[in-house]
């Protein structure tokens, strides 16, 4: 017990913090790997070519964040129903435990790393996942590719079916 | 297991035992358990019975030196049989029946504290029973709210 | 003298969370005080009778936010019981892992809210800034910082990336290092000693019968450890001894235990614990399976009967009551939270007497957390 012990705090005067100048600096972990790692659940991503459509990603979904567009674009096997449409998710509702990519059946919905999106329209936080998420490097979301980005991947998923 | 040999009924469950018993023997079966080392009084649930038209209340009792877990099991009709409070054996029954009074209406006579716990102002049924629609209700109270785009047309 | 009332919450800074404590006071001696809670109520025990078998572990991970992975391990044992699965044995070792590394995570937080009341404020800070280096490990295995939905039914949801025992390894190497400097500020601090011995009192032949579990208890000299008595996991093949009053190690035992001071130096002591208890199952992690082959999640029935599951977390005995009538959804999930009883009974009594200054240090060394009060 001594009165004058506590006052070792002063010498973290002269230590570096660490907390981090976000964005200057990268968040690392104590081995100075770069973080996050690619099994932080952020934001998913679909391969549309890949995604049947069988909607189970929607019914393990506990808070309704998932709900379905039809892209007529994409051709299924005939005669086969609602194989055209893919999943479009509500990151407002969203609660990334990633359930929805555990039950995927084709593998093809996955969460990505990528967690930043900022906006200031509420409606932008509802979209339709592509493999675009997946492939930006930067964690950052370039929001403009990501929502036109289903309907140009279906024109090109016809021209290469073509 | 012990407590069913001290009872003299009740059945292993899960590696816990599982005990049956009348609302008559409660207190009873309780000051037994106690006197011989179920001291721990771990907590007081209530399951709804929807078909049945009863509650169930189990007691779970802990003991530190046989390493069991005791759970004894009560039933009581829905519409409105009342139950002696245990608050004199264990003082924390005593919050656990404040809860149980509030969340799905059964009265437990004798405890001194039936005071609203988490409502506040609550005129509805009990929300924890099984009849109660959290959707219906979620609806009646917060469907007047109008969503965001609605108070954007309006120029809200 | 005159009685007048003081409200201690629910936005307040010596208060342990999202709750409030309607004290009554003659002068600075508080004469009764009374719990009030219901500022955070969120209906999880309702919701989980709505949702299937699965759906449930990414809700439970949210009833107690410094240390959600007890919620997800005790709900699976739970439904192990109910399946009557054995888990595989890599999965109990990462189990343990996880499990003591939040405990860790959520001791510092505890002694850290604790030094901030009675006003060492910069405890506090270096605690969440250390824990966060608990956190990059949590993210880099479980996939998220704060809610893992990690533990799942029959083992655990990941198997270990091959960088993270060296991580693991270092950070608590940092962490016991930083040990000491805590010592320095808090626990052989002039102030610790002056304010925390023999106050907030549980009579100790009282604390049994009053639902008293984990530190708390340990503080009164009663060695009682879920992690002994019915062991999960892994802990019944790790060497570990449960810390208890009076074998304070390198502390004194100043006071005859039960009171605030004892409650701290056995916190401070048992992540001493929980970093050999880390150390030792990494050392002894077998390979091999980690999680057992679930049912189709939409179509899971899971039997008929009652189960009740125990975990020790940081805060006391947590216990998880599951109900199956044999469906596709549980009939009744109920959560015992050890803050149930520390917060409301046992606080209510033991407040009483207490100077209004000590109020908060004996809430805070009390590890009350409200989401488990109120689920």
């Amino acid at each position: 017990m001594s009165v004058l012990k506590p006052l070792k705090a002063w010498k973290h005067l002269a230590r570096k913090p660490h907390t981090i100048r976000y964005p200057k600096e990268e968040h690392t972990d104590m081995d100075g790997n770069k973080l996050p790692t690619d099994r932080l659940r952020g934001f998913h991503s679909n391969d549309l070519s890949r995604c049947i459509g069988c909607k189970l990603c929607g019914s393990i979904c506990m808070n309704g964040a998932i709900t379905y567009e039809e892209i007529p674009e994409l051709k299924g096997k005939e005669g086969v129903k609602g194989i055209n449409i893919r999943p479009v998710i509500d990151y407002g509702r969203c609660c990334f435990c990633g359930l929805c990519t555990d039950i995927c059946p084709t593998k093809s919905l996955k969460l990505t790393p990528n967690y930043k999106l900022i906006s200031t329209d509420i409606n932008d936080f509802k979209f339709m996942p592509t493999q675009l998420v997946e492939k930006n490097e930067n964690f950052e979301m370039d929001l403009n590719a990501v929502m036109f980005s289903a309907k140009e991947y279906a024109e090109k998923f016809e021209k290469e079916e073509d | 297991m012990k407590a069913i040999e001290l009872l003299g009924k009740g059945e292993e469950m899960n590696g816990r035992a599982y005990v049956k018993i009348d609302k008559s023997e409660l207190e009873e079966a309780i000051k037994t358990l106690k006197e011989n080392g179920y001291n721990h009084f771990v907590m007081l649930s209530c399951i709804d019975w929807l078909d049945d038209g009863e509650f169930e209340l189990v007691y779970h009792l802990w003991s530190y030196e046989e390493r069991e877990h005791v759970m004894l099991s009560v039933r009581v009709a829905r519409d409105g049989e009342s139950m002696p409070s245990m608050h004199e054996l264990f003082p924390q029954i005593e919050t656990y029946e404040r809860e149980i009074h509030e969340m799905y209406g059964i009265k437990f006579e004798g405890n001194p504290r039936l005071t609203p716990f988490f409502l506040e102002g609550w005129r509805d049924m009990p929300p924890m029973r099984k009849d109660f629609d959290s959707r219906k209700f979620t609806k009646d109270v917060f469907g007047n709210i109008s969503t965001i785009e609605e108070e954007e047309d309006e120029g809200i | 003298m005159k009685e007048y009332e003081l409200f201690i919450g629910p936005q307040h800074p010596g208060i342990t969370g999202n709750m409030m404590y309607h004290l009554w006071a003659e002068g600075d001696t508080v004469v009764k005080a009374e719990c009030n809670v219901g500022y955070l109520h969120r209906g999880f025990e309702k919701l989980m009778e709505s949702r299937l078998w699965m759906q449930n572990i990414p809700l439970v991970c949210r009833i107690c936010v410094p240390e959600p992975d007890v919620n997800e391990a005790a709900y699976s044992m739970a439904v192990e019981q109910l399946m009557d699965w054995e888990v595989p044995e890599r999965a109990r070792y990462i189990r343990t892992i996880v499990l003591e590394l939040a405990r860790i995570s959520a001791y510092l937080m505890a002694i850290g809210g604790y030094a901030g009341s009675i006003g060492i404020y910069t405890l506090p800070q270096w605690m969440t800034g250390d824990r966060d280096y608990i956190l990059d490990i949590f993210e880099q295995l479980t996939g998220a910082r704060v809610y893992h939905i990690y533990i799942w039914p029959g083992g655990v949801r990941w198997d270990m990336p091959d960088n993270l025992p060296g991580l693991i390894e270092r950070t608590l190497n940092y962490i016991e290092k930083r040990l000491e400097l805590y010592d320095d500020v808090l626990f052989r601090n002039r102030i610790f000693f002056d304010r925390a011995v023999g106050i907030g009192k549980i009579p100790k032949e009282k604390a049994i019968e009053w639902g008293v579990s984990g530190p708390n208890l340990r503080a009164c000299g009663y060695g009682y450890d879920v992690r002994k008595l019915e062991p999960y996991a892994a802990y019944d093949e790790i060497d570990f001894d449960v810390v208890k009053y009076p074998e304070l190690g390198k502390f004194e035992a100043l006071s005859d235990g039960c009171d605030v001071y004892t409650r701290m130096i056995i916190r401070r002591l048992e992540i001493e614990q929980s970093i050999d208890i880390v150390r030792q199952a990494l050392k002894k992690m077998p390979e091999g399976d980690i999680l057992l082959k679930h049912p189709n999640w939409l179509r899971w029935k899971v039997p008929a009967g009652y189960a009740f599951a125990r975990v020790e977390s940081s805060k006391g005995e947590y216990g998880y009551f599951v109900v199956s009538d044999g469906g596709l959804k549980p009939v009744r999930v109920h959560v015992r939270g050890p803050s149930y009883t520390h917060g409301i009974n046992v606080a209510e009594r033991i407040l009483k007497g207490a100077n209004i200054a000590d109020v908060s240090q004996i809430l805070f060394s009390l590890d009350i957390c409200p989401p488990d009060i109120e689920r």
